[in-house]
């Protein structure tokens, strides 16, 4: 009779525990993975949104400049779209990594996006900061050609720089961008106490 | 035959008991679950604080070459300084 208890006892933990402990197996890490993901993208597509107004409220960025970020922006926001849908819809945890993946390598919203955007904005006021200089009497023409000529090209170099996965590539192209922008700030701002 | 009533009554009690108990663990897993980062999916992260990706630009700015050299300037200083923030995530 013992027996028949204890047999009894043990069939009804077997069939009860598996049951509710183990209810959806591979659901919930999956589920949970596809969450993570999103959040992140939706991340990026809040920093489109505040790049659209940066270049919106920059006022001196060049027409060509200004198409070519604008597209950026807008490519980028529909690719970032189409990829929240395709995870939201993935069965694997393997396929959701490769959109992951896809979300930082094929876009890098923040590491090159956002300098292109803040860094093109900057360059441009400067040279339209120069071009006021240049009217102002006793104006130093030959340091304004030198600031001048240490910022050209340098958008159109950062703007021709495409996404890719050596993060400290994309790094190393914009540092040196971001380097002119900032030396020609304060190179600006000490010709117009001279000039004031 | 009394005393097996009792004692199959126990057993069922004791397998309910545990069941249950497996059950709340099992919700209280998930909870945690859908607040924490998954383990399944290797995801590259850094999450660093919230920037502001763009500095504010002053409302007097107006049409091309309109503003004037500090107006400009200013500008220039505000786009530099949302450049030196921190990043949402660092890729």
């Amino acid at each position: 009779m013992k027996r028949t208890l204890i047999a009894l006892t043990l069939l009804l933990t077997a069939v009860l525990v598996p049951g509710t402990a183990s209810a959806e197996p591979s659901a919930r890490p999956l589920d949970t993975a596809k969450n993570a993901v999103v959040t992140r993208i939706d991340k990026r597509l809040d920093a489109l949104k505040k790049f659209e107004t940066t270049l919106a409220a920059a006022k001196q960025v060049q027409p060509a400049h200004r198409d070519k970020l604008a597209k950026l922006i807008s490519d980028q926001r529909a690719g970032l779209t189409t990829l929240k849908t395709k995870v939201q819809g993935e069965t694997t945890a393997a396929a959701v990594k490769d959109d992951a993946q896809s979300m930082v390598f094929d876009y890098r919203v923040f590491v090159l996006t956002g300098p292109k955007v803040r860094l093109t904005a900057a360059i441009d006021t400067e040279l339209a900061v120069i071009t006021e200089l240049r009217g102002r009497p006793g104006a130093d023409t030959a340091k304004l050609d030198t600031i001048e000529a240490g910022l050209k090209g340098k958008v159109d170099a950062l703007l021709a720089v495409s996404p890719s996965r050596d993060g400290d590539a994309l790094r190393a192209q914009v540092q040196p961008v971001r380097a002119a922008a900032r030396s020609a700030h304060a190179e600006l701002k000490a010709l117009r106490k001279a000039t004031k | 035959m009394s005393a097996m009533r009792r004692t199959i009554a126990v057993a069922l009690a004791i397998g309910l008991l545990f069941a249950g108990g497996c059950s709340r663990q099992d919700r209280r897993d998930r909870g945690r679950a859908a607040v924490s980062t998954p383990s399944a999916v290797a995801v590259p992260s850094s999450t660093g604080p919230v920037p502001s990706s763009a500095g504010p630009v002053p409302s007097s700015a107006t049409g091309a070459g309109s503003g004037s050299v500090d107006e400009l300037l200013d500008q220039v200083d505000a786009q530099l300084s949302g450049d030196a923030q921190p990043a949402d995530d660092e890729d």
